[in-house]
C-alpha cells in the first residue's frame, strides 16, 4: 500500500455508510498492465448528431507540467443488435448500374449463417424480372446498323452463389426522437453460376407477329456460365431481428458467346436459310417466337440476327454491377 | 368465482337463521340483493351492492341476534369491498378480527384484510394491525391467505428490525405461495449481519436465498408475485453481500463477484423493448453507484469511473448520489491526481452545497405533518424550495409510493360515496367518510413525519459527505506538500506510462471512442484507463 491510498484509508473510514458497509481490508492500487492492444482498429462512430447536452468540462490543467492527458474515456458496450450464431434471410430488390449495353431489374433471396459476429456465410440466388439490352444497344442497332458483340450485351436471367462475408466496421447514428441506429458495413464474396442469353429481336423492333401485333424482342440461350460475387453494403438494425440492407454487388461471369441456343455460327446459318440439317446438340427451334401467334418466319429472321452476332466470336468478362435494396431478418 | 362461492354459501345459510321475523326479513333482503349483485353489471351491480351493504349496515349497527350481526358484519364489509371502498370494507374486517377467532367469519375476515391490504398497496395500516392481532388462532386462516399473512409480518418484523422474529415469519411462507419470492428475498435480507442492531444474521444464508429467487420460475400452479423485480433485487442484494464479505471470503475475492453481479443489473426496465424510448430499471442507478465503490475495492479504478461517469451524465444529472462525487475525489486522490481530485469535490460543492441550504429552512422551520405531506406533490410545481434531485430521491421510496397510493385510494373512496346515487344521503355514507377523513388524517401524520425524516436523513447526509469532501481536500493538500518536499516528478512519471483502451470481453461487446458526445446506448458502459501519478516503485497505467 503505498503513501496515498494509508492517507485515503482515514478518509474513507469516515465515511457514512450510505449506501454500502466498508469492507476492513485496504485499498490497494492496481498493478496490473492492461492486456490491450493498441492494433485495434475499430473507432467508426459517426457521430450524426448529439443528442445530449455535453456536461461541462471536467478536465483540470495539469499541475503536473506536460505529462499529457493523465486519463481516457472509453465505452465498452454490450452491443445491442448481435449476428454471432444466428441465420439472416434477406429479400432484395435489384437493379443494375452500369447498364450500358444490358439493363437487369430483379429480385434476390439471400440466406446467411454468421459464425461469429464479424465472419458470416452465405447462400444466395437473383431471378432477373427484367433483363434486356439497353436502350443504347437498340439505339445502335436501328440507327448506326452496329451492335455490340454478344459477350457485352450477354443478359443473365439467374444466378446463385455461396460466399463469406466480412463486417469488418460498426457504427451508429441517430435519427428523430434520439433513437439510435445501428449499422454494420459489410463485405462479401463469392461463386457459383448464372443462367446467360442474348437478345436477338430489339426493344424497339417494328416486326409483327402472325396476328399483326409487335413481336417484341427475342432471346437465343447462351447457357450456364462460372459466376463470382463481389459485394459490399450496410446492414442498418432497425430492430434485433429486422434490418434494412443496401448493397453494391458486382456479378462477373465470363462471356464467350460461340454458340446460340447450341448452334454454332453454321447451324445458325443453316436455319436462316429454314434448313433443319444442323449438328445435334443445336435446337433449331428455340429460335422461332414463343406463343399461338408467332410469325413462320421468326425462327428464320431470329437466326439472322444470331449469325451476325456469332460472326465476330466474342469473348468478354461482364461486370454486372447492382445495387441491391431490402430487409433481412435475424434468426 | 370466489365470491359468487361465498354467495351461494351465504344463500344455504340464510335458510337457517332461525332469528325474529323481521330481522330475518331484513338480513335475507340484503342477502337476495347482494347475491343478485353477482348477476348484474354496471349500475344495475352497483345499485344491488349498495342495497345489500345498507341492509347489512343496518343490522350491524342496531344490533340483534349474534349470528345475523355477525353475518351482515362480513358480508357488509364484501359489498364494500365489491363497491371499491377497500378501506371501508377493511374498517369492517378489522372489526371482526378484533373481536376474535369466536367471531364465526375471523378467518375470512384475516383473508378480507390481506385482500385489501393487497388492493390498496397498503405496506403500514393493516400489516400492523395483523402484526398486533396476530395469535394462534391465525391457524383457521387459509392456507393461501396465512402465508400472505406471514410475509406481511415478516416485513413488518424485518422493517421494525426484528429479524430473528421476522425470519421465523418469512421461513414460514411455503413454495406454494405467490408470495414465495418476496419472502425469500426479504430473509435474504433478514440474514444479512447487521452489527449496529447487534444481529449476527447469516451471510451463508442470505446468499442461498437471494440465489434461489434468482432461480425461481413460475409455474401452472402458481405464478410468484413481481418475480422479475424481485429477481433484480436479489442480484443487488448477492452483490451487497459479497461485497460487504470484502475479499478472501466464500473462496475468491468479494469485490470481484459484486462488481460482476452490479454490472449485469439490467440498465433497461424488464418491460422495455429495443426502438423504444429510453427507459432504465428502477434499480440500475443504486447498481452503477455501488458497483462503482465494488470496482474501486477490486483495483479497477477505471470501472468505478466509468460508472460514475454515467452517474455524472446529463441523463442521470437529477439523481441524488452525493457520494458518487466524494468517491470519484478519493478514486483520484488514490492514484495521486489531484488536480482531478480536486475538480470532484469542486462539483460536490456546486451541486450539492446549494441543496444543503435549500433543505435547510424545510427541516429547522416549524412545519405541520401536512406541509411535509404535501412537500413533494407542491415541488413538483415548483411551490416550495425543494430541490429536484431531492424531490426525485424522496419520489423514488417504496414506503412513499405505498402512503401516497394509500391516500388516493381514500380520495378514490370519498368519491365514490359522494357520487353513487342511494348511498351519497344515507347514515352510512355520512359514518364511512368520517371514517375515511379520521384514517387520512392518520395518514398525513404518518406520511408527513416519514417525509421529514427522510428529509433529515438527506440533511444529515449531505452535512457528513461535506465534512467528507473536506477531510479529502485536506489529504490532497497534504499529499501535494510531502511530493514537493520529497522532490518527487510526478510529470516525468507521467510521461512515462502510456493510456491503453481497456479489454474488451468478447464479441459481444463493441468498444468506441468517447469523444464528450452521450449516447443513450452508451450509458452504463463508460470506463476510464488513467495514468497514477503516486510515488511507487511499480506504477503502471490501470486498468481493468
Amino acid at each position: 500500500m503505498n503513501t496515498a491510498s494509508k492517507h485515503l484509508w482515514v478518509a474513507l473510514a469516515l465515511l457514512p455508510s450510505f449506501a454500502l458497509a466498508e469492507g476492513s481490508v485496504g485499498v490497494g492500487v492496481s498493478e496490473k498492465e492492461t492486456p490491450t492492444s493498441k492494433s485495434e482498429s475499430k473507432d467508426p462512430t459517426v457521430a450524426v448528431s448529439v443528442n445530449l447536452t455535453p456536461p461541462e468540462p471536467k478536465q483540470p490543467a495539469n499541475a503536473f507540467g506536460e505529462s499529457g492527458p493523465v486519463e481516457l474515456k472509453h465505452v465498452v458496450e454490450i452491443r445491442p443488435f448481435t449476428q454471432a450464431g444466428r441465420s439472416e434471410v434477406a429479400l432484395f430488390g435489384t437493379g443494375q448500374v452500369n447498364g450500358k449495353f444490358s439493363s437487369h431489374y430483379g429480385l434476390d433471396i439471400d440466406l446467411a449463417y454468421h459464425i461469429r459476429e464479424s465472419v458470416g456465410v452465405w447462400l444466395g440466388g437473383s431471378y432477373v424480372i427484367y433483363g434486356r439490352q439497353s436502350s443504347l444497344t437498340d439505339e445502335l442497332i436501328s440507327k448506326a446498323h452496329e451492335q455490340p458483340f454478344a459477350a457485352n450485351a450477354l443478359l443473365m436471367q439467374w444466378n446463385a452463389a455461396v460466399g463469406l462475408e466480412m463486417n469488418p466496421l460498426y457504427g451508429k447514428f441517430t435519427i428523430v426522437d434520439d433513437k439510435v441506429l445501428h449499422f454494420a458495413f459489410y463485405i462479401n464474396a463469392g461463386a457459383g453460376i448464372a443462367k446467360t442469353r442474348v437478345q436477338l429481336r430489339g426493344n424497339d423492333n417494328q416486326q409483327k407477329d402472325a396476328a399483326g401485333n409487335l413481336a417484341g424482342p427475342s432471346f437465343g440461350d447462351t447457357g450456364y456460365r462460372p459466376a463470382g460475387a463481389l459485394g459490399g453494403g450496410v446492414r442498418i438494425f432497425l430492430t434485433p431481428r429486422w434490418t434494412l440492407r443496401l448493397e453494391v454487388r458486382d456479378l462477373i461471369y465470363s462471356a464467350l458467346v460461340d454458340k446460340i441456343n447450341g448452334c454454332s455460327r453454321a447451324d445458325v446459318g443453316k436455319v436462316s436459310q429454314g434448313r433443319t440439317d444442323v449438328a445435334s446438340g443445336c435446337d433449331a427451334g428455340a429460335f422461332k417466337d414463343s406463343g399461338a401467334d408467332a410469325a413462320p418466319d421468326s425462327n428464320v429472321k431470329n437466326a439472322g440476327i444470331a449469325q451476325d452476332l456469332l460472326s465476330d466470336i466474342s469473348s468478354d468478362v461482364i461486370n454486372n454491377l447492382s445495387f441491391y435494396g431490402g430487409v433481412s431478418f435475424l434468426f | 368465482m370466489p365470491n359468487l362461492k361465498n354467495a351461494a354459501v351465504l344463500c344455504l345459510v340464510s335458510f337457517a337463521i332461525p332469528a325474529q321475523a323481521e330481522e330475518t326479513s331484513a338480513i335475507n333482503q340484503a342477502i337476495i340483493a347482494y347475491n343478485d349483485s353477482f348477476n348484474s353489471t354496471g349500475s344495475e351491480k352497483t345499485k344491488r351492492l349498495v342495497q345489500a351493504a345498507l341492509g347489512f349496515y343496518e343490522i350491524e349497527e342496531n344490533g340483534g341476534a349474534d349470528e345475523a350481526k355477525f353475518k351482515a358484519e362480513y358480508y357488509l364489509a364484501q359489498a364494500l369491498y365489491e363497491l371499491g371502498l377497500s378501506y371501508s370494507a377493511s374498517h369492517y374486517y378489522m372489526q371482526i378480527i378484533d373481536a376474535g377467532a369466536a367471531h364465526p367469519y375471523f378467518a375470512k375476515a384475516v383473508e378480507g384484510a390481506v385482500k385489501v391490504a393487497e388492493a390498496m398497496h397498503d405496506e403500514t395500516f393493516v400489516p400492523a394491525f395483523l402484526n398486533k392481532r396476530y395469535n394462534k388462532k391465525f391457524y383457521l386462516v387459509p392456507a393461501d391467505a396465512l402465508a400472505k399473512v406471514h410475509f406481511i409480518m415478516g416485513r413488518v418484523d424485518y422493517r421494525a428490525n426484528h429479524f430473528k422474529e421476522g425470519t421465523g415469519f418469512l421461513s414460514a411462507v411455503p413454495k406454494t405461495s405467490s408470495y414465495y419470492a418476496l419472502a425469500r428475498y426479504l430473509l435474504g435480507l433478514s440474514y444479512i449481519p447487521r452489527p449496529e442492531q447487534k444481529w449476527a444474521g447469516d451471510p451463508d444464508k442470505a446468499l442461498k436465498m437471494f440465489d434461489e429467487v434468482r432461480e425461481l420460475q413460475s409455474t401452472d400452479q402458481v405464478v410468484y408475485a413481481d418475480l422479475e423485480q424481485v429477481q433484480d433485487l436479489s442480484q443487488v442484494g448477492l452483490a451487497r453481500v459479497y461485497y460487504a464479505t470484502g475479499k478472501g471470503q466464500f473462496g475468491s475475492d468479494g469485490y470481484q463477484k459484486s462488481a460482476s453481479l452490479y454490472h449485469a443489473i439490467p440498465k433497461y426496465d424488464r418491460a422495455w423493448h429495443p426502438g423504444e424510448p429510453e427507459r432504465y430499471s428502477p434499480h440500475w442507478e443504486e447498481a452503477l453507484f455501488e458497483g462503482a465503490w465494488a470496482d474501486f475495492m477490486n483495483d479497477d479504478p477505471g470501472g468505478a469511473l466509468g460508472k460514475l461517469q454515467t452517474l455524472h451524465s446529463p441523463a442521470l444529472s437529477d439523481s441524488f448520489q452525493p457520494e458518487s462525487w466524494v468517491l470519484e475525489s478519493i478514486i483520484y486522490f488514490q492514484n495521486c491526481l489531484y488536480d482531478q481530485t480536486r475538480v470532484a469535490l469542486d462539483q460536490y460543492d456546486k451541486i450539492y452545497l446549494p441543496m444543503s441550504e435549500a433543505i435547510k429552512p424545510l427541516i429547522e422551520e416549524s412545519k405541520d405533518d401536512e406541509f411535509y405531506f404535501n412537500l413533494v406533490h407542491e415541488a413538483q410545481e415548483g411551490k416550495n424550495g425543494l430541490p429536484t434531485s431531492i424531490r426525485l430521491f424522496l419520489e423514488k421510496n417504496e414506503q412513499y409510493k405505498s402512503y401516497l397510493n394509500y391516500a388516493g385510494q381514500l380520495d378514490g373512496e370519498l368519491g365514490i360515496i359522494n357520487s353513487t346515487e342511494g348511498l351519497r344521503s344515507a347514515q352510512m355514507a355520512k359514518d364511512l367518510a368520517e371514517m375515511i377523513g379520521r384514517r387520512r388524517g392518520l395518514l398525513v401524520q404518518s406520511a408527513g413525519k416519514f417525509i421529514k425524516g427522510r428529509l433529515a436523513n438527506v440533511a444529515a447526509t449531505l452535512t457528513g459527505f461535506e465534512g467528507q469532501a473536506e477531510i479529502v481536500r485536506l489529504e490532497t493538500s497534504s499529499s501535494e506538500k510531502d511530493l514537493l518536499e520529497r522532490n518527487d516528478d510526478p510529470a516525468s512519471r507521467l510521461g512515462k506510462q502510456e493510456l491503453l483502451r481497456p479489454d474488451v470481453p468478447d464479441e459481444t461487446y463493441e468498444y468506441w471512442a468517447f469523444q464528450g458526445e452521450w449516447w443513450p446506448d452508451e450509458l452504463g458502459y463508460y470506463k476510464y484507463t488513467l495514468k497514477n501519478a503516486c510515488p511507487v516503485e511499480t506504477n503502471t497505467a490501470s486498468g481493468p
